[in-house]
């Protein structure tokens, strides 16, 4: 566990020093700002948009930054030379891949924490609340949809480049939140191969729209039971390990080439 | 060598030439935009630009529907439209529906105001769109009873728009909201003169709000007991639609000699009070289908 540990603690530390979170909260920042100065045929009061246009953006940047940290963690190592110091260790490659991803989603979750936190703010200068329950419960689960994503782009990036491990996991993950919700709704207008093509997407694919609470935070429908909140946590957490079981399948064997270092 | 030679390549090789060149670029976009500014000002851009101005006029259509559908769905509560589904009750859809409640919900009273910023993105998308700010001033004056600011939306409307008679129409409506008999008669003359606007008079839509302003128009005439002018009015309501029972009736009454000043006063109240009301929402989940008719007015005679 010390050493799964020590791995996650280096990703903290790149990620500190690159400021990618930095410059998504300055970013998410001017576009509240911008939105809190609108004039609304002179009236005050309203909120929603600011919540609804705020937590998208969190939902948008904390994808984007978990895609983005978690798929050059490997390609990095291995092209600086350092994956051979550290596999050099006592650290099996499973502890590695899972260090990696233990790191990436808590740093993820750390920024995404920064964008909840300013939105929050932000609405209550506007004089909104949020239903605390609601917002904590949809932080929760934001944070495993984070876990699932991070785990994507470890599986990606343990045998791709970084560059091709992130468009993979954006390709991946933007697909499981488009297509897999309105597979119900494209399966009714298709038939044959395409139906079945489209079924068979709708149980690989992750299941975003399940952790997904957006909708009742936003309008006020109050938290969800205790249920349905530790069965989409189950799922999440059954979905990123076995994802992190096939990275750690995918990378256990792979040789490394000294001469692929500096090319 | 040129002197423009030695000039260029003295500043090439300047240390200042990175600052130079920004300058000058700064410059460029300035003047530019001034450029742009003054064409949108005289219009003198249109003629040249037309395929460009077609493009942005498109993009900010299309951008407006979308807004003003993001607005309904804000009315409805956050839900979206449902859609014909092949499944309902996997796994994944029996969490999903609680975590995004589904349903038929509608907002109240003051968090109507909630759809007003996608309404006022809207506007601004589209500016020429009369719908958004029929629609927006109907919800301000009946669920956040604010006249006033119904009024000023409507000012705007007039301001970017073409002169229509709907937006006197909704004029004349919130007036008589405010019991202001005088102002609501003055916009409804005003409605009358500019019908039928930029709408086929033949269309159904157009003859509905002929019917409506001219029915309105005679209860007025008849609270202020003027006979002869409602007797014309009904008249020419029956010429629109001559099987109207309800309009025979009441010019019969009128031609006898009655004069149900009060009887109109409280028709005129119903109407008033059943347009606050009659914003019907038709939405049928079942079959996937949607007719929200989200500004409609009906009157019974």
């Amino acid at each position: 566990m010390l050493k799964v540990r020590t791995i996650a603690y280096i990703v903290w530390l790149e990620m500190i020093r690159k400021k990618d979170a930095y410059v998504l909260l300055i970013l998410l920042g001017a576009l509240l700002c911008v939105l809190v100065s609108l004039n609304v045929f002179g009236l005050g009061g309203m909120v929603r948009y600011i919540k609804d246009v705020g937590l998208m953006m969190a939902w948008g940047f904390s994808w984007l930054l978990a895609s983005a940290v978690s798929s050059r963690q490997i390609p990095q190592e291995e092209k600086s030379g350092t994956i051979y110091p550290l596999l050099a260790k006592p650290l099996s490659r499973f502890e590695f891949i899972v260090g990696k991803w233990i790191g990436t989603w808590t740093a993820a979750c750390f920024a995404t924490l920064m964008f909840y936190t300013l939105i929050m703010l932000v609405t209550a200068a506007k004089g909104g609340i949020f239903s605390m329950p609601s917002i904590i419960q949809g932080f929760i689960l934001h944070c495993f949809a984070l876990g699932i994503m991070t785990a994507i782009g470890i599986l990606c990036s343990t045998r791709m480049n970084s560059d091709a491990a992130f468009s993979m996991t954006l390709t991946l993950t933007a697909a499981s939140f488009i297509v897999s919700p309105r597979v119900s709704e494209l399966v009714a207008k298709s038939s044959g191969i395409h139906a079945i093509l489209l079924d068979v997407i709708y149980h690989v694919l992750p299941h975003f729209e399940v952790l997904d609470m957006r909708r009742r935070i936003i309008h006020n429908y109050g938290p969800i039971s205790a249920n349905i909140f530790i069965t989409a946590i189950a799922y999440a957490l059954v979905m990123s390990v076995t994802i992190i079981i096939l990275a750690w399948l995918s990378y256990r064997k792979k040789r490394f080439s000294r001469s692929n270092i500096y090319g | 060598m040129s002197n423009f030679n030695k000039i260029y390549n003295t500043v090439k090789c300047s240390a200042y030439s990175p600052w130079l060149f920004l300058v000058l670029c700064w410059l460029t976009a300035f003047s530019l935009s001034c450029k742009l500014a003054t064409a949108s000002i005289s219009g003198k851009g249109s003629d040249e630009s037309g395929f460009g101005q077609l493009v942005a006029q498109g993009a900010g259509e299309a951008l407006s529907v979308a807004l003003a559908e993001k607005a309904d769905v804000y009315f409805h509560g956050g839900i979206p439209r449902q859609s014909k589904k092949s499944f309902k009750n996997r796994f994944f859809q029996n969490i999903a529906r609680n975590m995004a409640p589904d349903g038929h919900v509608h907002l109240e009273g003051d968090l109507m105001k909630e759809t007003l910023p996608w309404y006022w993105l809207a506007v601004k998308m589209d500016p020429n769109n009369i719908e958004n700010y029929l629609i927006v001033s109907y919800w301000v004056s009946t669920s956040l009873d604010d006249k006033k600011t119904a009024h000023e939306i409507l000012m705007e409307a007039r301001r970017n728009t073409k002169l229509h008679y709907e937006i006197e129409m909704e004029d004349a409506n919130i007036y008589l909201k405010e019991h202001k008999l005088k102002e609501a008669e003055d916009a409804l003359d005003t409605a009358l003169r500019m019908w039928p606007s930029d709408q086929d008079p033949n269309e159904e839509r157009a003859r509905v709000g002929l019917v409506s302003l001219l029915m309105i128009k005679c209860l007025l005439r008849e609270i202020n007991a003027d006979v002869d002018k409602a007797v014309a009015c009904l008249r020419q309501i029956l010429k629109i639609t001559p099987d109207d029972q309800g309009v025979k009736q009441r010019l019969e009454e009128l031609e006898k000699g009655k004069q149900p000043s009060l009887k109109a006063r409280a028709i005129l109240e119903e109407i008033t009070h059943k347009t606050s009301e009659a914003v019907v929402c038709h939405r049928d989940e079942d079959e996937g289908e949607h007719d929200h008719e989200e500004h409609q007015h009906k009157h019974n005679q």
